[in-house]
């Protein structure tokens, strides 16, 4: 399936902008944070802190992708055994099974970040509150949840089963 | 009540797994269960746990090294250590095939995941291979069998995820791997030219090696060869984290394609997504996992399984040799890295209760891990290549047994041996 | 805050065989240290004076996540307790709570806890119930903190753009910037090849935590520094407290002061015997002149990072308290 609405495919990437930019400033605070401390006496105090609100940006912003991309690893050799109708159904289950548990993760994700903005809690040096870099969670989920279903849509109407040949058309 | 709650839970975890769920889905589904039936702990603590098993400093070394590995593959590195595994094995019988063992081996210093190998090797590799007569089954287990001391040799990701559960050194995991990926490489390589003898496999060159055509080869792939020097000095020295080291190996990685003239920017942007979603992937598996392990520990079930164990087991090697059985089994269905996070909790107080050495354990784990990979139903190294080499599985493993065997031998020697993986660590530490 | 009688109540209504309530106490320690034995006399004393209707259960070494994670935990209801100090309060809406991990703010173990006693204390505690989290023990020693280096300091002078590790919170960060070194986040598994390599030229933690880690094995030289007079203390989540019985709750506060004082005696047990393991193991131990530093560290008390969160003459406040 081509998505030809060009707006609809910037958003489909945005993902990419956001983990791409995680992923850049990780390696370069990272790689500064050597420098700082061995070589200049000065280290980054705050980098811990950075590292790990880019780390989990990177993992939850990147999970959608990870469906794009088929990366995301399962167990097909005992469905490949069963007949084509059968399979079908299994991966209509699989489907909603996949929705449900990312509903219940984004529900609960999304009071664990109301509990970080009520009790106000922040990073102890920068004091990045919580519910920032927690907000991640949930919003992946959703991100998850609507790459899934372009997914799971495209492979039923086009009768391609595969995951990794229909979505790299997006990219 | 409690217990039953996590025994359904492991059951729809297993059910889930097995119908084609996602490993990360099927573990958060598992964990749903347990939270669903026990109402007193409440429930956003799923999603602070799978969280909470992200936010690890040391579990960053895995973008690190995947984008490493990535973009090694476009640096033109790869080709430079080829043609440099070409001169040193030249003469020997098996040629290229001895020639794939010893790339994997030297490429391991370079990068952490043996999928990543494997499928470049395939690629690349493999049609040369028949091409020379080497049948598509011998080429393809070669490819994906030596795939496996990729990550053995340091830096290997599942060397990170095992460190940062079990608190055990990562630096010294790194050198403990050292042996054993030495130790298969070594015992891949005569076994490839034994069976190479008997079907006439031909060596790679007919005329031998001139010192000056192995100097320039030499020249050609000593920066890239210098990585894991880099990698490990600089983490004995103190002047990075292994973390961290992931971080000046990709800067390092970039370097060199800039300075081969092949990495373009459209390779840099590729590597980023590529590692971005292998990291997304193998993540949601680890915070998946953890939430999972944190509700066996919450029922302290770790505790009734050492008691369970080590009143029913007394003697050490009779204990491993268990571990070694239950491993396989598990590795041959289980993604290995959601694997470690729930099963080292459980076993790794187990073993140093009978005084095992958590390094030597630690190795014994991530190879039987490492075996599960090429082995069915779950072999993911085993798709991975044949995949991609388009060759059917049930031959590919008639053709595997050999190699089956000798990883069972290396197994063994890891489990009865010590110092095949403690002793390089004893000497440098 | 008037102790509210438990709502959670109805579920005993039958007045049979009673479940009982399960308390986790999860800490980072590991077992065998002090405080973990400690731990164990609490959950003996605890089960044997509530004939049964409290049972708990000990997560050492971290089994139940980071102290962070289980302070979200309780906030979210959980029945766990952890410990904590000053400085994990001042990142959880209690600012002037950080005070108390501020170098030389004591000058006797007497002090501070004549300060957990004073009205002062009480004024804290409240804001931190306000915030979810109730007090459940405060008088827990975890021990003087003194200074582990590989070239000996005997001044304050002498620590001058040295490498200090320090636990990464901004106020050790800034104790330690005040005497003059260069404090260097990191973590403490990495330490000692930091030392051994020269990447750092010391550490500071108590003595147990000094000797448990080897770190004399790279670094000779104790500077018996005391900076930080480190009490901890012992949460739950105001929910769970507020769930328990007047009677249990009662319990918990008296065992857990008990089994302080079991905890604190051990303390000085092995602080006195670290010590002496020390002097066997070839480590010169340093004594310095504490006026010194203490009036260096005076200055931490009015940095702006400080004062610009802290309320106004908290320094004095506190001062005055534990006198
Ligand atoms: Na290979
Ligand atoms: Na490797």
């Amino acid at each position: 399936m081509k998505v030809n609405n060009k707006a609809l495919k910037c958003l489909l990437n945005i993902d990419y902008l956001i983990t791409g930019a995680a992923l850049v400033g990780l390696i370069t605070v990272t790689f500064l944070g050597v420098i700082m401390r061995y070589f200049l006496n000065n280290p980054f105090i705050w980098l811990e802190e950075v590292q790990i609100w880019c780390f989990v940006w990177l993992v939850f912003f990147g999970a959608g992708a990870a469906f794009r991309t088929g990366s995301h690893v399962a167990i097909d050799v005992i469905v490949d055994l069963f007949p084509p109708k059968v399979k079908k159904v299994v991966e209509i289950c699989v489907y909603l099974v996949v929705m449900a548990v990312l509903f219940y993760l984004m529900t609960h994700g999304s009071n664990l970040v109301r509990q970080m903005a009520n009790t106000g809690r922040m990073t102890n040096i920068l004091k990045v509150p919580y519910s920032i870099i927690y907000s991640a969670l949930p919003i992946g989920c959703g991100l998850m949840m609507i790459n899934y279903t372009i997914i799971t849509a495209t492979s039923l109407l086009t009768k391609k089963a595969d995951m990794e040949g229909g979505a790299e058309e997006w990219i | 009540m409690d217990i039953s709650a996590v025994g359904l839970g492991a059951i729809v975890l297993l059910t889930f797994l097995f119908l084609q769920v996602p490993v990360f889905a099927s573990l958060l589904a598992g964990s749903v269960v347990y939270f669903a039936l026990t109402p007193s702990i409440p429930t956003q603590i799923i999603a602070q746990r799978v969280i909470a098993g992200i936010e690890s400093i040391p579990l960053l070394a895995v973008p690190f090294f995947i984008c490493a590995g990535v973009f090694m593959n476009y640096s033109g590195v790869t080709k430079r250590v080829m043609d440099f595994c070409e001169v040193v094995t030249g003469r020997m019988t098996g040629g290229l095939a001895q020639v794939n063992v010893l790339l994997s081996t030297l490429m391991g210093g370079l990068s952490g995941s043996n999928l990543a190998d494997a499928a470049m090797q395939a690629k690349m590799l493999v049609p040369e291979m028949e091409r020379k007569g080497f049948s598509k089954e011998f080429s393809s287990v070669v490819t994906a069998s030596s795939a496996m001391i990729t990550p053995l040799i340091p830096p290997g990701i599942a060397m990170i995820i095992y460190g940062s559960i079990a608190n055990v050194s990562i630096g010294r995991l790194f050198i403990a791997g050292i042996g054993p990926g030495v130790l298969l490489c070594v015992s891949m390589m005569i076994l490839v030219s034994v069976i190479s003898k008997k079907r006439g496999y031909k060596p790679a060159r007919q005329t031998s090696v001139k010192p000056k055509e192995f100097i320039l080869a030499l020249r050609n792939a000593v920066l890239p060869l210098l990585l894991p020097v880099i990698i490990i000095g600089g983490i004995r020295l103190g002047i990075f984290t292994p973390t961290e080291a992931g971080s000046v190996a990709i800067i390092y990685s970039l370097i060199l394609g800039v300075a081969y003239r092949e990495m373009k920017f459209s390779h840099v942007i590729t590597g980023l997504k590529e590692t971005i979603t292998s990291t997304a992937s193998i993540m949601l598996i680890v915070g998946a996992a953890s939430a999972f392990a944190w509700i066996l520990t919450r029922e302290r079930i770790p505790q009734q399984v050492t008691e369970l164990i080590v009143n029913m087991i007394s003697n050490k090697y009779v204990f491993l040799m268990a571990v070694n059985v239950f491993l396989l089994v598990v590795g041959m269905f289980i993604e290995g890295n959601a694997a470690m996070i729930v099963l080292v909790p459980l076993l790794a107080p187990v073993a140093t209760a009978y005084g095992i050495n958590e390094i030597q354990f630690a190795m014994i784990f991530i190879f039987n891990m490492a075996v599960g990979c090429l082995t069915p139903p779950m072999g993911t190294l085993m798709f991975v290549t044949c995949g991609i080499t388009k060759c059917k599985i049930k031959n590919f493993i008639k053709e595997a047994v050999p190699f089956y065997i000798l990883l069972f031998v290396c197994l063994m020697l890891l489990t009865f041996v010590p110092a095949f993986s403690v002793g390089i660590v004893n000497l440098l530490y | 805050s008037p102790a509210s009688q438990n709502d959670g109540g109805s579920s005993e209504a039958p007045g049979q065989d009673v479940k009982p309530v399960v308390i986790q106490i999860g800490y980072e320690n590991h077992p065998g240290e002090p405080l973990d034995v400690a731990v164990n006399e609490w959950k003996r004393l605890i089960e044997e004076r509530s004939n049964g209707t409290m049972e708990v259960q000990i997560f050492p070494s971290s089994q139940l996540g980071s102290k962070n994670d289980i302070i979200d935990q309780m906030l979210a209801g959980d029945s766990v307790i952890t410990l904590a100090d000053g400085a994990f309060y001042a990142d959880r809406g209690v600012p002037d709570f950080g005070i108390v991990f501020g170098p030389y703010l004591f000058d006797s173990w007497d002090e501070a806890w004549t300060l957990t006693e004073s009205d002062w204390w009480q004024e804290q505690s409240g804001k931190l119930e306000a915030q979810g989290l109730k007090l459940v023990a405060s008088n827990w020693m975890y021990g003087d903190r003194h200074l582990l280096t590989t070239k000996p300091v005997r001044t304050v002078a002498d620590l001058k753009g040295m490498k200090v590790r320090v636990p990464n919170n901004t106020i050790q960060v800034k104790g330690f910037e005040v005497l003059g070194a260069t404090p260097t986040p990191m973590a403490l598994g990495d330490v000692y090849t930091a030392l051994q390599q020269g990447t750092i030229d010391g550490l500071e933690n108590p003595l147990p935590v000094l000797y448990n880690g080897k770190f004399h094995e790279v670094a000779k030289y104790l500077t018996l520094s005391q900076h930080v007079k480190n009490f901890t203390t012992w949460i739950s989540g105001v929910q769970f407290f507020d769930s328990l019985t007047a009677e249990q709750q009662q319990i918990l506060i008296e065992t857990g002061a008990e089994a302080g004082i079991y905890n604190n005696n051990l303390q000085d047990q092995v602080n006195q015997e670290t010590l002496e393991k020390f002097v066997a193991e070839g480590v010169e131990i340093i004594e310095i002149d504490l006026k010194e530093f203490q009036e260096t560290a005076e200055a931490f008390y009015s940095f702006p990072e400080f004062t610009s969160i802290w309320t106004e003459g908290l320094y004095n406040t506190v001062k005055d308290s534990m006198k």
